[in-house]
């Protein structure tokens, strides 16, 4: 059994939604995006929004919700993702690693499946609904090998029937062009314009701690059972040199550095690290100031 | 707003007022927030919560529907796109109370999370596992144990209830939360909806100014009678000067009428307002109106004058047919300042009359629609302004 993060952090769109309107912004960049729920809800509500990741299915995932405007999957392209085609040779041995560890035998094997199907689906947008509603189904599993006679047992096509159909509700347009990339934050914040640049940023050693149910999806996703994220990184300003407190605060300026030209910097981050980021802030903005509704969600903005 | 009648305890009764305001935007039955905020504040001091969590428990469950009456009325939305609407519900509950001044803080964020899903498929903000706050999941929690209950209506089984919590263990709630809920139940279901400990008198809240804040939000809900109240307001106070009424109350009646446009499709308003047709629905939203305000004593005086302005003075309107000086005085000034702003606005929409036309007409419905002496002091309030 893997362990699962007791701590998850809160990205909330609706927050970065009031914090934007009171300011008047209309566009943002996130190069560190991860999960883009939040970059969802401000396209819904008329942002254009832009976000960069290096771990490839986010930025699948954000294919699906950000860039995608119009795509959705029918129940007969459901049908084709969740299940064996007839005629089609599957490689159904792919995540055998995971076998007995992680996963029973019949959830590798549908891991393996859906791994060809959803590489084989012929939109950016589909294949990034796909990939974040089998996202949910791998989810489960994982939480219900904590607890299993607290979960429902149920079929895994139908649960990935019903978080599949589910992601038709992320999909909207705000007239606007979204995109996503999958890069560093250098090339993501001189990609785009925007009147904002909002990020959560990696802590130390990100890659090393990263949540299990992120690594694994990417494993997924690259059809290798034993990728390990921190390869990603390493050659990245938070790689392994962040594993200091000063590396790592020049990791961060770095990054401030780099949205320069961005009237706004928004950061999220913690109570215990705001002093932190409001000192990394102060020497790259006319006025920084700190909106904190919780203790584990404190915003620090700087305005140029 | 000043208070009526400062010495009443308005707190509770405007959050009575509010909550029945959310079930009946939300299709429930009225007391279903109230159920569920008694509920949450017991399950929260269950749980061992400090008394202010246990009061913004309480708060976020009464007030988690009150978000609907910013949600733009849309005829002939699609179940998609219906379903999208419904998601800015909680963030716009959250920006309602956080808007009114002495309620527990976290009150407006429960409310805000209070439909996200562990599995990260809820609403607003998709939020996942631990990053939803646990007091606003088991809102969520409550939320979603009542509705099972009264979907059964009389024939509700408590364990069916609970069972359909159960079901959504590990998707819409945590593991954790089943299991406190579980234990709550097996515990205190004989006490489950005993009197919360709340502390009702919290510094700084203004009930009656809160109800006015959400009545001119449900006027701005459709273009036509956005400001409405706030229109009315200082006509109806003129007005009931010159007839020896009170005019803060007669003020504040002019708000409440937006009480009564809580329905998708308001076909009262569709109708010239002179006219006996239409007359069914205008008397649907009095009925509305005065149902609401009667789950709420400190409101509950503005019931039956809110109830009657679709009544006429010859004894020929709804919903009861009363004629006379049986229709309460405020009725009576009230059905005189609705018909002309509704007059007003068709005439800007250059449905009907010009607004010259306006005096003439209320003037000629006096005695059989409207009582004379309320024409004649709307006609001396106007020309006043």
């Amino acid at each position: 059994m893997i362990d699962l993060n007791e701590r998850t952090r809160r990205i909330s769109g609706s927050r970065l939604a009031d914090l934007f309107f009171a300011r008047d912004i209309g566009s943002v960049v996130d190069p560190f995006m991860g999960m883009p729920s939040h970059l969802n809800y401000l396209k819904r509500h008329g942002i254009a929004v832009h976000g960069g990741d290096l771990v490839d299915w986010f930025v699948r995932a954000g294919e699906g919700m950000i860039v995608n405007d119009f795509t959705v999957l029918r129940d007969s392209e459901v049908a084709e993702i969740v299940e064996m085609l007839p005629g089609r040779i599957y490689p159904v041995d792919l995540f055998k690693g995971w076998d007995g560890v992680f996963f029973s035998e019949e959830q590798c094997a549908y891991l393996g499946v859906w791994h060809a199907n959803v590489h084989n689906l012929r939109s950016d947008g589909q294949t990034g609904l796909a990939i974040v509603g089998l996202w949910h189904v791998l989810c489960y599993w994982l939480q219900k090998a904590h607890a299993p006679d607290d979960m429902a047992d149920m079929p895994a096509s139908e649960l990935a029937w019903r978080y599949i159909r589910e992601t038709e509700r992320l999909v909207c347009t705000n007239n606007a062009r979204n995109t996503v990339r999958r890069a560093d934050f250098n090339t993501t914040l001189a990609a785009r314009k925007a009147d904002c640049v909002y990020f959560s940023p990696p802590g130390k050693n990100a890659a090393k701690k990263a949540d299990a149910r992120v690594w694994m999806w990417e494993a997924w996703w690259q059809g290798n059972p034993y990728l390990n994220l921190e390869q990603y990184y390493r050659d990245t300003v938070f790689g392994q040199r962040t594993s200091d407190e000063g590396s790592y605060d020049r990791a961060i300026s770095t990054v401030l550095a780099a949205a320069k030209d961005y009237p706004y910097v928004i950061v999220q981050t913690t109570a215990a690290d705001a002093a932190r980021f409001e000192r990394l802030l102060a020497p790259h903005r006319t006025s920084v100031e700190t909106v904190a509704p919780y203790p584990e969600e404190v915003y620090v903005i700087g305005k140029c | 707003m000043p208070l009526l009648r400062s010495a009443e305890p308005v707190t509770a009764d405007a959050v009575r007022l509010l909550s029945a305001i959310g079930d009946t935007l939300g299709g429930h039955r009225l007391g279903f927030g109230m159920r569920v905020a008694t509920i949450a504040a017991n399950f929260a001091a269950q749980r061992g919560c400090p008394a202010e969590m246990v009061a913004a428990s309480f708060y976020a469950g009464a007030l988690h529907g009150i978000g609907a009456v910013r949600t733009p009325i849309g005829r002939g939305y699609s179940e998609r796109d219906a379903a999208i609407v419904n998601w800015d519900i909680p963030v716009h509950g959250a920006l309602i109370v956080a808007e009114q001044r002495g309620l527990p803080p976290a009150t407006a964020d429960y409310i805000r999370w209070h439909r996200e899903a562990f599995d990260g498929t809820g609403y607003p903000d998709r939020l996942r596992w631990n990053g939803i706050p646990h007091a606003a999941m088991a809102i969520n929690a409550v939320r979603a144990f009542v509705e099972a209950l009264e979907s059964n209506g009389d024939h509700a089984s408590p364990a069916e209830a609970l069972f359909a919590l159960v079901g959504e263990t590990g998707k819409t709630f945590s593991i954790q939360i089943v299991r406190e809920f579980r234990v709550f139940f097996a515990e205190r279901y004989e006490t489950f909806e005993a009197p919360a400990d709340i502390a009702w008198e919290t510094a700084g809240f203004d009930g009656f100014g809160a109800v006015a804040a959400l009545c001119a939000a449900l006027d701005a809900r459709e273009e036509r009678v956005t400001g409405r109240g706030a229109r009315l307001a200082p006509i109806a106070a003129a007005m009931a000067s010159a007839l020896g009424l009170d005019p803060e109350r007669a003020a504040f009646a002019a708000r409440l009428t937006a009480l009564g446009r809580l329905h998708e499709a308001l076909p009262g308003d569709d109708y010239d307002p002179l006219s006996r047709l239409g007359r069914e629905a205008r008397a649907a939203d009095a009925r509305t109106a005065e149902r609401l305000l009667g789950v709420a004593p400190a409101f509950a005086e503005f019931a039956p004058a809110l109830g009657a302005v679709a009544e006429w003075f010859d004894g020929s309107g709804l919903p009861q047919r009363r004629a006379g000086n049986d229709i309460p005085p405020l009725a009576r000034l009230l059905a005189v300042a609705l018909a002309a702003d509704a007059m007003e606005a068709l005439a800007q929409l250059a449905v009907t009359d010009t607004l010259p036309e306006i005096p003439v007409r209320l003037a000629a419905a006096a005695g059989t629609q409207f009582d004379p002496r309320m024409v004649t002091a709307y006609a001396a309030a106007r020309g006043r302004r």
